[in-house]
């Protein structure tokens, strides 16, 4: 189903169905099995991989010639981002093995970073398209 | 440039606030680590991001070309920004300058990087074509922001019809008193034998024909014709045309137009068009090349203009049609107003010639016995046409673009060597 999005998103040339073929394959790797959060950094930057070679290859649709800075720099760019996104999910990982019992404090706190995450992104992106 | 965040933003900051926002109500932290990647994405992407400086100007290598040439324009693009960007250039051209490969082109520039594209360009009709506007769309290394910006600049570049080499010509009734290249009628200083006559007072001795003079035992001087010079008036039928989606009458017409005006104007007559149809334009009959390029100007501009106008020769100006012109008609004999001009013309004892580029190629095949019959009722009636003005005296020549227009000229000389004696008086 998610291959079927992905191959979905590059024929119509839309990104639209990208996050749900990104977040179809997360379900499943979530529902895989116990030893998840070892291997989370990895499948997450390998997520991110797959969004972004879909993505360049809607990108690339009707551009009828392509120079070859133009690929290099892309995956460089690509590559350098999973690299980074697997070390970030593998630090996120080791913060999640520290073993501090949950509670409401806690969890109150992760909410706000996690707000406050994704509000600095919804700002930036804000003032970008302004 | 009008920038803008990238419309996949919005589905990435979805994801990974649905991942950390699942990791907190489930109490499952993989969703935060898979969420982790996309939030970098962004957060990096979203502040390294700066509104890309790119300057584009645009150059063409000709711009003037043949119809079918090949032309280059060139983009030189310089990236001022301090990001490199990732830029897709798009370039607008007129309906009948082809890009010999189409798409986008996309490139890489670096921090101050400049970088010269080539885009090939095919002129496919002749007229008066455009390069751009172009448009540049440009993305940050992430892809996180776009930003697009249409440069209006537009280059004019003039695509000439193709011209046939013509060796014979419609050879003109009558001359206008200027040196040219056809043999006028009345006799003068020429080279053309005419005619022997007796001696008269005032003929000069280097007439005498001394030996004519020998066997009839008096003085006889030649007759010569003098070489003189013609006008030509070529008539452009605008009025209908018939036409199928890569070529039509009117695009053969104006290559038709164009091998005569350039073929008469090296012969020394002087040359004008009259643009007849929804609209009347008109180029006064002139010499030279740089008449030449007047009328290859006024031939590109030439359009079928849809009108109900009802058009005679009333409506040209006299000083476009002089008296004793040879008015060559281009035309697919489509439109009534068009046929009743060329009557019209002829009633009033003016030289004409009818070159029809033929219409039949762009009929569609018949599917059914009716349509083939209808076809052929169409082609009968064409043929009653003809008939009709070759009994006026006008020559009318058939011509399929396919063929030589020498042939055709060939045909309307015998024809009007032949017919001189239906000639209006």
């Amino acid at each position: 189903m998610s291959v079927l999005l992905v191959a979905l998103a590059v024929a119509i040339g839309s990104a639209a169905p990208i996050p749900w073929s990104l977040a179809l394959l997360a379900v499943v790797f979530l529902l895989h099995g116990h030893d998840s959060l070892v291997l989370a950094p990895i499948y997450g930057a390998g997520l991110l991989l797959v969004g972004e070679v879909a993505q360049a290859s809607i990108d690339l649709r009707g551009v009828g010639c392509l120079t070859p800075g133009w690929i290099a720099s892309r995956l460089a760019a690509i590559l350098a981002l999973s690299a980074l996104g697997a070390g970030a999910g593998a630090v996120v990982a080791a913060a999640a093995t520290i073993g501090a019992a949950r509670s409401v404090a806690l969890t109150a706190a992760g909410a706000i970073a996690a707000v406050m995450a994704v509000g600095t992104i919804a700002l930036l992106a804000r003032r970008g398209h302004r | 440039m009008t920038g803008s965040v990238s419309p996949r933003l919005r589905g990435l900051i979805g994801l990974a606030g649905a991942g950390l926002i699942g990791a907190l109500a489930t109490g499952r932290p993989e969703l935060a680590v898979l969420a982790a990647p996309f939030v970098l994405l962004a957060g990096v992407g979203l502040t390294l991001a700066e509104d890309p400086r790119l300057t584009a100007v645009v150059a063409v290598d000709h711009a003037r070309v043949l119809e079918g040439e090949h032309l280059r324009a060139t983009v030189a693009l310089h990236n001022q920004g301090a990001r490199a960007v990732q830029a897709e250039l798009t370039l607008a051209t007129s309906a009948h300058l082809g890009r010999v490969a189409s798409g986008a082109i996309a490139v890489h520039l670096a921090s101050g990087e400049r970088l010269t594209l080539g885009f090939e360009l095919r002129a496919e009709r002749w007229g008066a074509h455009t390069v751009g506007p172009l448009s540049v769309r440009a993305r940050d290394r992430f892809g996180v922001s776009v930003s697009s910006e249409r440069l209006d600049q537009r280059l004019a570049v003039r695509a000439f019809p193709r011209e046939q080499p013509l060796r014979e010509l419609v050879a003109p009734r009558h001359t206008q008193p200027f040196l040219g290249t056809h043999v006028a009628r009345q006799p003068g200083d020429g080279i053309e034998f005419a005619d022997l006559r007796p001696f008269a007072t005032g003929d000069r001795a280097r007439q005498i024909n001394w030996r004519a003079s020998a066997r009839r035992g008096a003085t006889y001087v030649s007759e010569r014709h003098p070489e003189h010079s013609s006008d030509v008036i070529l008539m452009l039928d605008t009025f209908a045309e018939a036409r199928d989606l890569a070529a039509g009458t009117l695009d053969s017409a104006v290559r038709a137009a164009a091998s005569l005006a350039r073929a008469h104007l090296a012969r020394r007559d002087r040359v004008g068009v009259v643009d007849f149809g929804g609209g009347l334009r008109w180029l006064e009959p002139g010499f030279g090349t740089t008449q030449l390029y007047q009328i290859i100007d006024a031939l590109l501009a030439s359009d079928i203009i849809f009108s109900y106008a009802w058009r005679d020769v009333q409506s040209i100006p006299r000083r476009v049609l002089p008296p004793r012109a040879l008015v060559i008609a281009i035309t697919p004999l489509l439109d009534e107003r068009a046929i009743g001009l060329l009557l019209d013309l002829r009633t009033r004892g003016c030289d004409l010639t009818v070159i029809e580029v033929s219409p039949l190629r762009y009929a569609p095949p018949a599917a059914r016995p009716a349509d083939a019959l209808a076809r052929r009722l169409w082609q009968l009636q064409r043929e009653v046409l003809r008939g009709r003005l070759e009994a006026l005296g006008i020559a009318v020549a058939r011509w399929d673009e396919d063929d030589s227009l020498a042939p055709a000229l060939e045909g309307v000389n015998s024809f009007r060597r032949s017919a001189r004696h239906v000639l209006p008086v």
